[in-house]
């Protein structure tokens, strides 16, 4: 056979060793997640919790981590996975949930609903959160294209960056005269999944997995995007749909899981660029690898927000920051911001 | 690929927006042959090149393909016969050669298809003939402009269109890399039979290395015809508002453009 034909096999040959790993990393931390908290518990605690038994204070706590573990892992998915599909809508590396606001978008939303609707139940959360979440993208996005030539990478991390300090202002404008939201509306300002229960899971599950499924479908279409508009064109695809498409899949993702745990930063932005390195630009596998190890990267901050200051926590969307944000000037201190 | 594909632009008005750059253009592109649209700047031509591979909707008329308009044929079908390399392609960082080629190969996939053996041997072939088999593993970022282009192209072959439309395909190149292109166009021409149609600037180049040229002067059709029809001292006056003097080129036989400008010259006294 052709040379051709060997090299691109051998490509995809490491994938699935890579894939492996990352999946049993996954397995082992979802169950440090369940061993590992504030209580030390032991192996016939865990054992007998998982079961169903309850009988123990340790069976307790674990039966207690149970839904937390789960939410995390979602969540890191679909934030990994919502990062990486907005780099690759805008081919922009700087792009993700929380630069460019859209996290803050689904809080203010939610803080909004809360104050001034009397709103308090998880179902209408998430639909207030997605919607603004995908107010907030399309904002921003709007902004960055604003002014002489287009969107470039500096331009949206600024317009991001401008509408989330801007939100956030407006969140604590709401918040600090009202002493009776103050306790709920403080959860929207660090992300966390401390107080994760299988009932509000359940509720943002369908919009997960209706993320999930676009996801999927847009996966080989941003391949084509990936070379410009015009080549996508060429190659048979209708760009302003794959856009639509995306954008309304990590808007989905990223707006559930906001609803639940608030907004967390970084794991959206560091994910992708981490798995770039590993299994290169082919979004098919970049998708599915940046979904894995989002959810690898989500339950070790918690794990390890669990550990660094007990006796009690610190939460996950603090721990993401301190790991977020060092790679987040590395990104832009490299030579080449350019776009994707 | 014996099936020749018939591209013909019918009455054709497009722009941007409210601009209108074409207007009522009428051509019919030669199958099996290689056809050059020539021009001053910002005469239209790539808008030209642009609307018949679809990505400008016409404001008037049509493009037809075998008798159907393109922008009214499912995209993905129409990827199968009609390929495009525009002007300025984008290389996301650290893309390696073989996937950028494999790319190509888009069109011939629905959602879940398998990738095929002549999937491979598309790829394969779309790199021997660009002679970029050896660049496989190399990124793209680490290539020069001509293998980047090289690279290109064979994307573009990886999709095995019967029409190929290229949008100056040698610019930024320097003149050993342009020739390589342009015969690398020529070989394609004539061992797969494509209709190549491409936007070119340098007028001599373009009258050497195409069947058909095509003059484009404010929107409108100038000259449209072979390169002796149309490379002609009254038409390149007609298109540039430019002096010259057209000579037999030694190498091919085909005319060749001398500019005269208002400097430079022999003295005759």
């Amino acid at each position: 056979m052709s040379q051709g034909n060997a090299k691109h096999k051998g490509l995809l040959q490491q994938k699935p060793i890579a894939l492996f790993v990352v999946i049993a990393t996954l397995l082992l931390l979802s169950f440090s997640s369940i061993a590992i908290g504030t209580r030390d518990v032991s192996w016939q605690e865990i054992i007998g919790a998982l079961q169903g038994q309850m009988n123990t204070m340790g069976e307790a706590s674990v039966t207690m981590r149970l839904p937390r573990t789960v939410l995390a892992i979602l969540a890191g998915c679909a934030l990994g996975l919502s990062g990486a599909i907005m780099q690759s809508v805008t081919r922009n590396p700087l792009a993700d949930p929380g630069i460019l606001g859209v996290n803050v978008g689904a809080a203010f939303f939610v803080v909004i609903g809360l104050a001034w609707f009397g709103i308090n139940q998880l179902q209408t959360y998430v639909w207030l959160a997605i919607l603004g979440a995908g107010i907030t993208a399309i904002f921003v996005y709007f902004i960055s294209s604003l002014g002489y030539g287009k969107s470039t990478p500096l331009k949206f991390a600024l317009a991001g960056a401008a509408t989330s300090a801007a939100l956030s202002s407006f969140i604590m404008a709401v918040v600090l005269p009202r002493n009776d939201i103050a306790g709920s509306a403080n959860s929207w300002q660090i992300g966390g999944v401390g107080g994760a229960t299988f009932d509000s899971i359940q509720l943002v599950l369908p919009f997960l997995i209706v993320g999930f499924l676009l996801s999927v479908f847009v996966a080989r279409k941003l391949n084509t995007l990936a070379l410009g508009d015009d080549i996508a064109a060429g190659l048979g695809e209708n760009v302003a749909w794959i856009r639509a498409i995306a954008w309304l899949s990590a808007v989905l993702l990223c707006g559930a899981t906001t609803a639940i745990c608030g907004p967390i930063g970084f794991v959206g932005l560091v994910v992708p660029h981490l798995c770039r390195l590993l299994v290169g630009v082919d979004n098919r596998w970049l998708l599915i690898f940046s979904a894995l190890v989002g959810a690898c990267l989500l339950l070790s901050a918690d794990v390890l927000g669990r550990i660094i200051s007990r006796p009690s926590e610190l939460s996950v969307g603090v721990v993401t920051a301190f790991v977020g944000a060092p790679f987040f000037i590395w990104i832009v201190r490299r030579q080449r911001v350019k776009e994707l | 690929m014996t099936l020749k594909h018939q591209l013909v632009v019918d009455h054709l008005a497009a722009g941007y927006g409210e601009k209108t750059i074409l207007n009522d253009i009428n051509v019919a592109i030669k199958p099996g042959q290689i056809t050059s649209i020539i021009g001053a700047n910002a005469c239209g031509k790539s808008t030209l090149l642009r609307t018949m591979s679809r990505l400008i909707s016409p404001s008037n008329g049509q493009v037809l393909l075998d008798g159907k308009s393109i922008h009214s044929t499912p995209t993905r079908q129409l990827a199968q016969t009609l390929g495009l390399l525009p002007q300025s392609p984008i290389a996301p960082e650290g893309i390696t050669v073989s996937d950028l080629v494999s790319r190509g190969r888009h069109p011939h996939h629905g959602f879940l298809s398998r990738w095929r053996k002549e999937d491979d041997e598309a790829i394969a072939k779309a790199l021997e003939t660009t002679k970029t088999t050896e660049l496989l593993d190399r990124e793209i970022d680490e290539l020069s402009g001509g293998q980047r282009q090289r690279v290109w192209i064979a994307m573009a072959l990886a999709q095995e269109t019967n029409i190929l439309l290229l949008d100056e395909p040698t610019t930024f190149l320097d003149v050993a890399h342009q020739i390589e292109v342009l015969d690398l166009l020529v070989d394609l021409n004539q061992t797969r039979g494509t209709t190549i149609v491409l936007v070119l600037h340098d007028l001599n180049l373009a009258a050497r290395y195409s069947d058909q040229l095509i003059a484009i002067q404010q929107g409108q059709v100038c000259a449209n015809g072979t390169p002796n029809e149309v490379v002609t001292e009254d038409m390149i006056h007609a298109v540039f508002g430019l002096q010259s003097q057209v000579i037999t080129d030694p190498i091919s036989g085909r005319p060749m453009v001398l500019p005269i400008g208002r400097h430079k010259k022999i003295k005759h006294t």
